[in-house]
């Protein structure tokens, strides 16, 4: 680049750009001669001062540097030192300590990517982070001040889902001091759990444990309960929510900061599988439950209570290749040994038929036992050959083939229950497409990580609770619940959310309205200002998570990233390349 | 059951809005990191040096196979710069008082000995520290220093010294030298610096190489695995190889201050104190009546045991120090010497004059005393002996004199003495050697009379004796045997029972004790007059060389407080907390004998007095070097304090005890690994091919000590087939774990994985007993392990695992889906172990004041209305605290504990 070429930005303050240069002890000055970067950096343009110290990081340091943009004036930061994933945030802060915006600082890590890996040859260690800093320095001559940005976060939560899980994330943020809004779209709160008659591991009825929930949910001041209501519509971004929600087809919109999904999962009706549907007495283990509910067990097809009930395992649930089945749902294995347990008591024979035993959680293989105590049966079948039930006159007779016994049994039950699966309950499409969610072939939304981030999702502000994410235990689900509680009350406790500035901006007079970055932003941040004549694209800063997919996407190259230019990218790529003349001539 | 939520207890009074986290693995991060979301102030406390965790040591997580540590890292930085968290690492609770919103906690906070504030991470230390100990980190199949962070993303970024009291060897020593530290320092190659340690302490490292009892041996830990290791002989070596390569090598110190320091007596004592004294800078001069220095090591001890040379030699180097030793000057009055400007005096005389053995005829023509005897000898004046020669004693001047007078061709050596030979006080070697050479021992005899013919020796009555009770110094008394004497002729006799000092000397000026020696203050070593400082024999009676040279050290000391004018007892003694030997790491060394010492030949050993010990060769030097166990693992060599260019080294910090405020407490201590050793018939620890998932873990972790690379540790080969043996220690109630770990199926899958990620040609086979694979897209990666990667699975607890002849794993297991029984090799086996409550749950509950369950994980209010709810108001619990999770239920369950917890703070006083 050569002067007249820089020279011409005569619009903004000349950049008077500050470098420098930190030794980390021995980590980078023991490698490279950070004073002849130094001095080389001196020589660059708009250059204005340079140095070297010990630690940057250290106070000495960051005063070196507040000292500096007084003393010259600087209006930009080139540090040279180590990854900025530790101490960008750092130095940022120091130069907006001495009045310069932070994105007007430019980092170089000399330590990781220069003196560390190329211990070996100095030489070309000190050429690279010449390099380095001289591609760094005409970034920093570019770079624009930009807005900090933050938005305010309503202090409102939304709840979708009035199971526990839904009820136990309201009353943690009605008890926190924020107001909840509860969607159930059934007449009644309390979700599959209130159908149980047995929750392991304490064996409790279902509806009295959700009925001390509902109870403290109707009459807390800061929740509002909305049944037999959905939630149709959502528009805005993450603390300022527009939901509309749909009771008897009336609608009505909410402003809320913050969301949380807890939809749940339900019981999948296993027509096709075990000859369900076929003879009355084959029912699932949620229909049984259902009937231990409001009273007697008794047989379907004549009404006297079962003597001989078996149980089959993983009805539906890992079935490689099958889609929305591949998974484990994790509750039945432990749901079953709860159930047969506590029946055998009035019945002569119970037996289980399983592929595999998951009785992971705590107090689950004490179930097992305990059933086991008790007489109940465990058969074990493989996953190859399913055991097969036939309906002989009208009576029931399972074929089997027992893998420990290596031997085909047949029994005739009185009842069969099939464990089945738990899935996604319906419409999770629809509430995957209100809140932008994406799912996993299991048919369950996807956290934002499936590891560290098991609660919040790619969009901001909108977290999933228990059955949301995956088939799970009471338990589990009530756990997810205060989780992400405490996700949507962090958002509303700070009242503000920092908005980053890097995000795309949309030049409107290039836009050719073609709308190829509106299907390319993975956020749904981007959508046609119609109030422009003609319609221009428009990016919702707040969310946008600045990728840049939206930027290489545009065929009329009218979307630039702020931060990373097209101009800061180019004018580094021609530093690298076009080294700095030789003073004493060279080309001219 | 009760449901009587929110509950907040009735405290009254301030109530805080600060929360503590205890725990720093990933479940506390997050719990912390959702609290301080809030705007609260939490504290995050970790036990040790950093936050992270088991996570951090994980290679890969399942089921998405995300680098563990590349997804961890930036929760790291998070949690490091939030500005509400304030991170407690290497610090325990203490106790925990007061009740929801007013909890009162004291924490302890370990002496890391690196200022947090100064640290900054940058690692020079590192290289500087010369002791490896297996790190922790890496499941011990790694190595870090003594000074070491424990891993590369360790959060904070503040390095921590594992140190762990003093060494056994150093306290034992008088004068205090660093064994452990210098023999690191010879490990690491750096001879002058290990050498320039030893000097620290002594400025003999030749001369008491070679003659020291070596009372640091007798404590020498290594004990325990075979013999100790030969310090003194090593810094013997360090010394005989300085001098080989050109001599002194150290530096020579300035000379800055103004008050001038006399010496009387240039002995041991003497010498130390004046060494230690221009070190510090203080004019000194040596005033010595005889003609060479040295004292005793001169005079008193013979020429093959301590060549005159190296005696000569040492002194030499403390006279380039700068110390001026005036020779044949006999000072007579301290006084004297203080109106000479002295400043202070340090009186080193010694203890001269031989001990009478009082019984008759002992003044007769042929009855030497040792220490005259030697003398003479050592001046090389001409003794006459007879044919036979008894030596009166048990002591090191008598072996040393019976060793003289065979050298000088005595025929018949007799050591007569009253106490068997295992209580004789002499060095053991040396009574070995003199055996060797022929001198007779004649034990359980006293002398009662010395015969004389003409005033001339002829022989000696003896009585025989016993051994009865113990007397003071621990020895049993010995009693005579009336009626048993017996005589033997003898033409000399040499007595040598003790010594004592001069009473004529110039400490006649002090107050004195009824034994004749200066009135000294034990601590300080200062006497009757304010400046002037007594040591070694004459202070104490005769003694070792080394006690004399730790006087000298201590009245150094003394001299130089007193000479800038602080107080001379502040601090001393100095105490030490000696290593708990259960503390030291012992079970990776083998067995490896201590080097033996070469000898010249028995016959140039009763003829000549040619040094009899020639000496290690630097090969055994080394090999003997690496014989320390490095009990304290730190051992103060203070390298590390000079290569930090940050000052951040603080050798003298101290454990801390702070208390805080809080209103709600976070407990998130993780878990333990079940020791997989506790079923031998698996064969960890007696199979070396057999490990633990978690060291399986680190060995294929780029960051681990392998690089990755997964290899045998018994010889460094690539497995070709692995087997993985699930639910060791979970699911057994005969061990007592009847619950189910709930991670290991998955990350036994995962490692499966990875293995065939390492190597696709590798066989890998999992021995399971159920496969639970129950989290989200848990069982869709079985079913990959199975398809895609061919991971074999067998149903079937393994019985037993079996080393065959060729080096290979034999694992016998039933397989119980097709009801046969297999034999299947593997080149490397991996016990998935595990989890259990975290070491020291129990006390820490009751530190806290929390219940926990039959599993000895915390309990909780309510597992399904209020599971993160301990049975306390305002006391949470995440992670595995409260039972076995996988990272993601961990991560829950640490922010809905987070939540719990911020209601509690939410209330600020506001108590119903």
């Amino acid at each position: 680049m050569t002067e007249a070429e820089t020279g011409t930005d005569t619009a903004a303050e000349a950049p008077r750009i500050g470098v420098f240069v930190c030794m980390c002890g021995h980590n980078i000055a023991g490698t490279v001669d950070v004073e002849a970067v130094a001095k080389m950096a001196e020589t660059l343009p708009y250059v204005a001062f340079s140095t070297t110290t010990m630690f940057m990081c250290a106070d000495s340091g960051q005063q070196l540097i507040k000292d500096s943009i007084k003393e010259h004036s600087l209006n930009r930061v080139v540090v040279a030192s180590c990854s900025p994933r530790m101490h960008e945030p750092t130095f940022r802060r120091v130069v907006e300590e001495a009045d310069v915006n932070r994105y007007l600082f430019d980092q170089v890590n000399l330590r990781e990517h220069v003196s560390w890996c190329h211990m070996r040859q100095p030489e070309e260690a000190t050429e690279k982070a010449k390099d380095l800093v001289r591609m760094s320095v005409a970034r920093a001559a570019l770079l624009e001040s930009l807005p900090v940005k933050s938005v305010e976060v309503e202090p409102t939560a939304l709840i979708v889902g009035g199971g526990v899980t839904g009820m136990r994330a309201a009353l943690d943020i009605g008890d926190r001091g924020f107001n909840a809004i509860l969607v159930e779209r059934e007449k009644k709160l309390g979700g599959q759990i209130a159908k149980l008659a047995s929750v392991y591991p304490t064996g409790e009825q279902g509806n009295t444990l959700a009925d001390q929930l509902i109870k403290r949910v109707k009459t807390h001041d800061k929740i509002e309960v909305m049944t037999e209501s959905t939630v149709t519509d959502l528009d805005g971004y993450i603390g300022n929510f527009d939901v509309t929600v749909t009771t008897n087809d009336a609608d009505k919109t909410h402003r809320v900061g913050t969301i949380i999904v807890a939809t749940g999962i339900q019981p999948f009706k296993p027509h096709g599988y075990y000859s369900y549907g076929d003879h009355p007495d084959i029912i699932t283990l949620a229909e049984l439950e259902e009937m231990r509910l409001k009273g007697d067990v008794l047989r379907p097809s004549n009404g006297k209570p079962p003597k001989t009930i078996a149980y089959i395992g993983c009805v539906a649930s890992r079935e490689s290749g099958v889609k929305g089945h591949e998974h484990c749902s994790r509750v039945c294995c432990t749901a079953i040994a709860k159930s047969a347990g506590e029946l055998k008591d009035n019945a002569d024979e119970i037996i289980i038929l399983y592929e595999d035993l998951r009785t992971y959680g705590k107090g689950h293989e004490e179930i097992q036992r305990e059933a086991r105590t008790k007489h109940v049966i465990y058969s074990k079948f493989p996953p190859e050959k399913k055991p097969r039930p036939e309906i002989v006159d009208g009576e029931l007779v399972l074929h089997w083939h027992d893998v420990f016994s290596d031997d085909n049994l047949i029994l005739k039950p009185d009842l069969l229950v099939l464990a089945s699966a738990m899935v996604p309950p319906e419409g999770s499409e629809d509430v995957s497409k209100v809140f932008s969610l994406t799912r996993s072939p299991d048919g369950f939304f996807n956290p934002e990580h499936v590891k560290l981030a098991p609660l919040t999702t790619h969009t901001a502000g909108v977290m999933i609770a228990g059955g949301a994410q995956a088939a799970k235990g009471a338990a589990e689900s009530i756990t997810d619940a205060s989780g992400a509680a405490a996700k949507a009350v962090g958002l509303m406790a700070r009242g503000e959310v920092e908005i980053e500035a890097t995000v795309s901006r949309v030049i409107p007079e290039l836009c050719s309205s073609c709308h190829t970055c509106i299907s390319a932003c993975p956020y749904n941040a981007i959508a046609m200002d119609e109030s422009q004549d003609p319609p221009v694209a428009l990016v919702t800063e707040a969310k946008c998570h600045g990728c840049g997919t939206c930027a290489a996407a545009c065929p009329s190259s009218a979307i630039m990233m702020l931060h990373s230019t097209d101009d800061q990218i180019l004018a580094m790529v021609e530093a690298y390349l076009c080294a700095p003349m030789e003073p004493d001539g060279g080309a001219a | 059951m009760t449901i009587a939520k929110p509950k907040t207890s009735a405290t009254k009074g301030k109530w805080s809005n600060k929360a503590l986290v205890v725990g720093g693995g990933v479940a506390g991060m997050q719990a912390a990191l959702d609290i301080a979301d809030q705007n609260y102030k939490v504290y995050l406390l970790e036990k040790s040096s950093s936050i992270g965790g088991r996570m951090a040591m994980i290679d890969k997580t399942f089921p998405t196979l995300d680098c563990s540590a590349c997804i961890l890292t930036p929760r790291l930085s998070e949690v490091q710069r939030h500005p509400n968290i304030e991170m407690l690492t290497y610090s325990e609770v203490e106790e925990v008082l007061g009740s929801a919103g007013n909890f009162k906690v004291k924490v302890k906070r370990k002496a890391r000995y690196v200022d947090e504030e100064k640290c900054n991470g940058c690692g020079d230390c590192v290289p500087a520290c010369p002791i490896e100990v297996p790190n922790e980190f890496d499941q011990g199949i790694g190595f870090r220093k003594a000074i070491y962070i424990p891993f590369p993303q360790a959060t904070p970024n503040i390095h921590t010294i594992d140190k762990r009291g003093h060494a056994p060897c150093y306290t034992n020593c008088p004068a205090h030298v660093n064994p452990q530290g210098f023999t690191a320092l010879m490990r690491s190659g750096d001879n002058d610096k290990a050498l320039k340690l030893v000097r620290d302490a002594i400025p003999f490292p030749g001369s008491l190489g070679r003659v020291c009892p070596a009372l640091c041996e007798e404590k020498c830990e290594r004990a325990s695995v075979d013999d100790p290791v030969s310090i003194r002989n090593l810094h013997r070596w360090l010394y005989d190889n300085e001098r080989e390569h050109g001599g002194y090598k150290g530096d020579i110190p300035v000379i800055d201050k103004k008050e001038k320091v006399a010496v009387i007596g240039a002995g041991p004592a003497g010498i130390a104190c004046a060494e230690k004294l221009i070190r510090l800078g203080y004019p000194v001069t040596v005033f010595e009546k005889r003609e060479e220095a040295g004292g005793l090591l001169r005079y008193g001890i013979p020429e093959h045991r301590l060549p005159r040379d190296v005696i000569a030699d040492e002194i030499k180097i403390v006279e380039d120090l700068g110390v001026k030793i005036e020779y044949g000057k006999e000072i007579s009055s301290v006084k004297s010497l203080l109106n000479k400007g002295f400043k202070a005096v340090f009186l080193g005389t010694g203890a001269p004059v031989s001990s009478k053995l009082r019984i008759k005829g002992e003044d007769s023509t042929g009855v030497y005393h040792a220490v005259d005897f030697l003398d003479k000898v050592n001046r090389g004046e001409k003794v006459p002996l007879g044919y036979n020669v008894a030596v009166i004693g048990g002591g090191n001047a008598a072996i040393d004199a019976a060793r003289v007078a065979k050298r000088l061709g005595v025929k018949q050596v007799t050591i007569i003495y009253r106490r068997s030979r295992a209580e004789m006080p002499a060095i053991h070697q040396e009574i070995e050697d003199a055996v060797e050479e022929g001198i007779e021992l004649k034990v359980l005899t006293n002398p009662v009379e010395a015969i004389e013919s003409k005033g001339r020796l002829v022989g000696i009555t003896c009585i025989e004796m016993k051994l009865g009770e113990p007397d003071d110094s621990g020895r049993r008394r010995p009693i005579p045997i009336p009626g048993s004497e017996f005589s033997i002729p003898f033409e000399n006799m040499i007595i040598a029972i003790g010594q004592r000092a001069d009473p004529k000397g110039p400490h006649a000026e002090l107050d004195m004790t009824e034994w004749g020696t200066p009135e000294v203050d034990p601590v300080t070593l200062q006497t009757s007059m304010e400046n002037v400082f007594a040591g070694g024999d004459l202070a104490t009676g005769p003694g070792l060389v080394v006690e004399a040279v730790g006087q000298g050290n201590v009245a150094a000391e003394s001299i130089h407080r007193y000479l800038q004018g602080e107080e001379l007892k502040e601090g001393r003694p100095e105490t030490f907390i000696e290593v708990i030997p259960e503390d030291i790491k012992k079970q990776r060394f083998g067995v490896h004998p201590r080097a033996s010492m070469p000898k010249i030949s028995i016959y140039n050993r009763r003829t000549t007095f040619k040094e009899v010990e020639t000496g290690f060769d630097a090969e055994t030097a080394m090999t003997e070097a690496g014989r320390c166990l490095n009990c304290t693992v730190c051992s103060e060599c203070m390298e590390c304090v000079e290569a930090c260019q940050r000052e951040a080294i603080d050798h003298n910090q101290q454990d801390e005890i702070i208390e805080l405020d809080v209103g709600a407490i976070v407990m998130s201590t993780g878990y333990k690994l079940f020791d997989v050793a506790e079923y031998p018939r698996l064969g960890y620890e007696t199979q070396s091919n057999v490990i633990t998932a978690m060291e399986y873990e680190r060995l294929i972790n780029a960051a681990g000590p392998t690089a990755g690379h997964l290899v045998r540790l018994s010889d460094g080969k690539v497995p070709k087939s692995i087997g993985f043996i699930q639910c060791v220690g979970a699911r057994d109630v005969g061990k007592g774990v009847p619950a189910c770990s709930r991670v290991c199926c998955m990350y036994g899958i995962k490692n499966a994985v990875m293995a065939k990620e390492h190597d696709p040609d590798v066989d890998v086979t999992v021995y399971y007993a159920d496969i639970r694979a129950f989290g989200k897209g848990f069982e869709e990666f079985f079913e990959m392990a199975k398809t895609r990667f061919g991971v074999k699975f067998v149903r079937g607890r393994v019985a037993e695992v079996v080393e065959t002849d060729d080096e290979k794993s034999l694992i016998r297991v039933e397989d119980t889906e097709d009801l046969t029984f297999m034999q299947n090799e593997h080149d490397l086996v991996v016990l998935s172990g595990g989890i259990q409550p975290s070491l020291g749950m129990r006390i820490l509950a009751e530190d806290v004041g929390i219940e926990l369950d039959n599993d000895g994980y915390v309990k909780v209010e309510h597992p399904l209305l209020y599971p993160v709810d301990a049975d306390v108001d305002g006391i949470y619990t995440c992670g595995c605290s409260d039972g076995p999770k996988d990272i993601p239920d961990s991560v829950a369950a640490g922010s809905a504990a987070a939540m719990r917890a911020t209601i509690v703070l939410a209330r600020g006083g506001e108590v119903k």
